[in-house]
């Protein structure tokens, strides 16, 4: 046949003098098969794993996997929390493991956001990085110079490989603190002596619920849907917030609040209970110190008025509201971490605790005053401890501002930074201030990031390294907000050259140590599943009725018990041990002694005057999967959402491009108008968009908190209180 | 089209300047007749500064490795999948076919199977054997899938990028391409 004759003869495509040459270089033909393994057909698989993002739901998945390849992903029934489904980022996940996107390889870039890349091996990159830590360690005498940015853009616990390695190599620069939620859990630590919040599937027992500034139908469907189900037995639920949220629009009451005034909500509510003599005063009695004290302030500084005054909520509202609060026992609060974003957000959280306090809606089934809780996290941190090579001239870690990370860094002279190391993390998307990060990223020498997908923070890189999706490895799970603990198990194959962190950890001592022994005590002979069985607490353990570790594998999850109810042995963690309406501890950090309002400090000027909200994105969660290919069909453009009337004043119209902008920077983006918002206040969701230099926070300014430091290391950031100009571009 | 297998291994990426003149000097001596789109991609990359060729690395990585999303990913999924998702049942397929020849790549999922190295590397196999059976896989192999994408997958390249090294590749692919679609027609 004429055909076949024509595809074998030609020497270019099987054979010549050039595929001679060739033939040496790389495998032989086939090298890179071989013989197909006999399988059976058709035969699935299930395995456990656990969404390990920055959420409040941190779902227990199930993996189904055919022939090494991922079919769907589903949440796990086996958690009443999860309760067999994720949220849309959830469902996305196959499409993050086999984007053609991921980061594949290592790779190095020849300048810093030149676009140049090459590949290089593992061993290649472990080179160039330990050589540069052990020129550092020469010319300085210690790694301080080395600074470690890595945060929460994955919450498994082996992830904390990192933090072990820098330790198992003497002492660094760290980013301390944390972005996201700070003021609130001083403000938990003073008045309580620690976050802790009731489990949230006791919503279900609550009369009435009220969600202060959080946005679950978007941030934490699961709990969004407890809230649906309470609704639907007969519980109140009110929402307040300065914007009429997907969440708030499905309550039985929405309160629009001027923001950053919650506090001042709070306390006028307390005023009305006061005057009606609705408090619970044996519960305060028995259960707290400094009621006194606060009653007293309440009855001499706060009216109802006041407090209208300031919220633009109406005095009817609160009143009923606060009537409602006081009779609707029991009944539970939400405190959302959009609230405490300000420069007062640790007063106004602290004022919502005594309303709750007031009341003796604290400790009490379906009650509480609900923020956080990290008493879940039962683990040895193993992968996290290191144990320094001790072998440098200074006593300990230097600790820079999480949340001003671009100019802590840039002050730095003695000595300065040269080498940063970012995981979990992408400061240029998302930090405040990205001129002034972009400034700090061109400051140090060699900046290694390792991560999934390539964004602006391995734009300005010199080293990028591919990281495992939780797909590919072992982990132990735990929430910040539900009590439910999860496996992690590999479900497939660590797909291209993708390592954990740990596993880069473990690379890199080796390496440190070859080139000079004793230079590194990261352990390097263990597997990532001995890693993950070192992790589990033997309290954990006995708590969930284990023999051994693995047994979490059962059910994927298992819960933490004893939380129904937050604090019901009234044994709170302060100094007394009791609920601290006075808190000493508080007036130690520069706050008031008592739960009192506090004005924010607004940076309004007459032409940057209009506040701008930057809340979290419901297809995305901060940088993470608004990439995504399906995500991308949904919603694709950022935009500014203002009210008509603002719009109006401005010319603007639905679809018009604006310029927002302040004294640290500008952005033009698509305004939206919507009557959801504020009349005067705008509302940009974070979110990084692939090939999109949209970024919000070139006009986010990088204003402390009030509150923060006390737990947390450093104040949290006031994301809601940047002020802007808004024109017509 | 083992120049083409090993190409998109990445291995010409640091080729030496002497290298690259005996292998052009060797693609010279290829029986291209009758085939005009490939002997124009020879003679192309016969054309190329040892400059433009050393510089070839970075433009191979940004259209085909990373780590930013590579502007033509060399995996047949991308032009056959209506979301560019790799592992679904375009690679799935092909994965198939490599099975029912009695092989599968080493290191199963860990890379797409559908990588274009894999690709032409399984049918240099079929070809280099020229077992009956094989050839028969052979042309099936290029009905089915290479043939269905490495056009799209050259447009997509020429679309990207103007680096003279990639643009000769990507013709000499084009060739290679029309050159056994001439065959099986
Ligand atoms: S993003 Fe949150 S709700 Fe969605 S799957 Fe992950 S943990 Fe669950």
């Amino acid at each position: 046949m004429k055909k076949e004759h024509e595809i074998t003869r030609r020497t270019f495509l099987k054979g010549s003098a050039a595929a001679g040459l060739l033939a040496g270089i790389g495998g032989a033909t086939l090298s890179d098969f071989s013989k197909a393994t006999a399988r059976a057909e058709g035969e699935t698989q299930e395995f456990f794993n656990a969404c390990p993002r920055n959420c409040y739901d941190t779902c227990s998945i199930i993996t189904t996997v055919q022939d090494g390849v991922i079919k769907h992903v589903r949440g796990n029934p086996n958690s009443t929390y999860t309760n067999g489904r994720l949220c849309v980022k959830g469902y996305n996940y196959p499409r993050r493991v086999y984007s053609p996107d991921r980061i594949k390889y290592p790779m190095r870039q020849s300048a810093k956001g030149s676009g140049q890349w090459e590949q290089i091996t593992w061993d290649e990159a472990f080179t160039i990085i330990a050589e540069k830590i052990l020129e550092i360690k020469n010319k300085y005498g210690n790694t301080l110079p080395i600074c470690l940015n890595k945060y929460s853009g994955n919450f498994n616990v082996l992830t904390y490989g990192i933090e072990g390695m820098m330790s198992s190599i003497g002492h660094t620069t760290r980013c301390q603190g944390t972005p996201c939620w700070p003021a609130g859990i001083d403000s938990q630590n003073f008045d309580m002596g620690a976050i802790l919040n009731a489990d949230p599937e006791s919503m279900l027992k609550s009369k009435m619920i009220i969600v202060w500034g959080a946005n679950p139908a978007w941030c934490s469907v699961h709990s969004m849907h407890i809230i649906q189900k309470a609704k639907e037995n007969g519980a109140k639920v009110v929402f307040i917030d300065p914007i009429m949220t997907a969440s708030a629009s499905k309550a039985d009451q929405f309160i629009e609040i001027k923001s950053s005034t919650d506090g001042a909500l709070a306390l006028g509510m307390c005023r009305y209970i006061l005057d009606h003599k609705l408090q619970d005063d044996a519960w305060m009695e028995e259960n707290s110190i400094g009621h006194e004290e606060f009653v007293d302030y309440v009855k001499k500084n706060i009216t109802v008025e006041w407090a209208s005054e300031k919220t633009g909520v109406p005095v009817q509202v609160i009143e009923n509201l606060a009537y409602e609060y006081a009779t609707m026992e029991p009944a539970s609060i939400w405190i959302g971490y959009g609230m405490q974003r300000h420069t007062n957000g640790g007063a106004n959280v602290r004022c919502i605790d005594a309303l709750a306090a007031l009341c003796g809606n604290v400790g009490k089934m379906g009650a509480g005053a609900n923020y956080a809780q990290l008493d879940s996290w039962l683990f040895n941190y193993a992968a996290m401890t290191g144990n320094g090579a001790n072998t440098d001239n200074v006593e300990a870690d230097r600790n820079i501002n999480i949340n001003n990370f671009g100019a802590d860094l840039l002050s730095l002279t003695d000595p300065p930074v040269e080498m940063l190391w970012v995981a979990c993390r992408n400061p240029m998307g998302q930090d405040p201030e990205t001129g002034v990060v972009r400034k700090a990223y061109e400051s140090c020498d060699l900046v290694v990031t390792v991560d999934q997908f390539f964004n602006e923070s391995c734009n300005m890189s010199d080293i990028v390294l591919p990281c495992c999706t939780i797909f590919e490895t072992w982990g132990l799970h735990a929430s910040y907000w539900h009590y439910w603990y999860h496996g992690n198990q590999p479900a497939i194959a660590q797909m291209y050259e993708s390592k954990t962190d740990v596993e880069i950890a473990m690379g890199l001592s080796e390496k440190l140590n070859s080139l000079q022994a004793g230079s590194c005590t990261y352990p390097t002979d263990r597997t990532m599943e001995e890693w993950c069985a070192m992790e589990m607490t033997d309290g954990a353990k006995e708590l969930f009725g284990f023999k051994d570790w693995k047994e979490i594998f059962e059910k994927g999850t298992a819960k933490v018990t004893g939380y129904e109810a937050a604090w019901s042995d009234g044994q709170f963690r302060t100094p007394s041990g009791k609920y601290e309406f006075y808190s000493e501890q508080a007036a130690a950090m520069g706050n008031h002694l008592l739960p009192v309002y506090r004005e924010a400090d607004e940076t309004k000027t007459d032409e940057y005057n209009v506040r701008l909200i930057t809340p979290h994105w419901k297809y995305g969660l901060h940088s993470q999967f608004q990439n995504l290919d399906w995500m991308q069909d949904i919603h694709n453009e950022p935009f500014v959402e203002i009210h008509p009337q603002m719009a109006k004043d401005r010319g603007i119209e639905d679809g018009d491009a604006v310029r927002v902008e302040n004294e640290i920077g500008y952005l033009v983006v698509k305004a939206k108008l919507t009557q959801n918002v504020p009349r005067d206040e705008a509302v940009i969701y974070e979110a990084w968009y692939k090939d999109n230099p949209f970024n919000v926070n070139y006009v986010v300014k990088a204003i402390p908190a009030d509150m923060g430091v006390f737990a947390t290391g450093q104040p949290g950031v006031s994301f809601h209180d940047s002020f802007v100009s808004i024109k017509k571009a | 089209m083992m120049l083409l297998q090993k190409y998109y291994q990445g291995y010409l990426c640091k080729y030496a300047d002497l290298q690259w003149d005996r292998l052009i000097e060797a693609l010279g001596k290829e029986d291209t007749d009758g085939f005009t789109t490939l002997a124009k991609g020879y003679e192309a990359l016969a054309h190329t500064s040892p400059r433009n060729r050393r510089e070839m690395m970075y433009e191979f990585n940004r259209l085909f490795v990373g780590p930013d999303a590579p502007k033509a990913p060399p995996y047949e999924a991308c032009y056959r999948n209506p979301e560019r998702t790799l592992m679904q049942e375009e690679t799935l397929a092909v994965r198939a076919f490599y099975r029912k020849a009695g092989l599968e790549i080493k290191n199963i999922n860990t890379q797409p199977d559908d990588f274009i190295a894999f690709e032409l590397e399984f049918l240099l196999g079929m070809l280099e054997d020229g077992s009956g059976e094989k050839k028969a896989y052979a042309e099936e192999f290029l009905r089915e899938h290479l043939l269905v994408w490495t056009f799209d997958h050259v447009r997509e390249i020429r679309d990207n990028t103007k680096q003279p090294v990639i643009l000769s590749m990507a013709t000499i692919l084009q060739g290679i391409s029309e050159a056994l679609k001439e065959g099986l027609a």
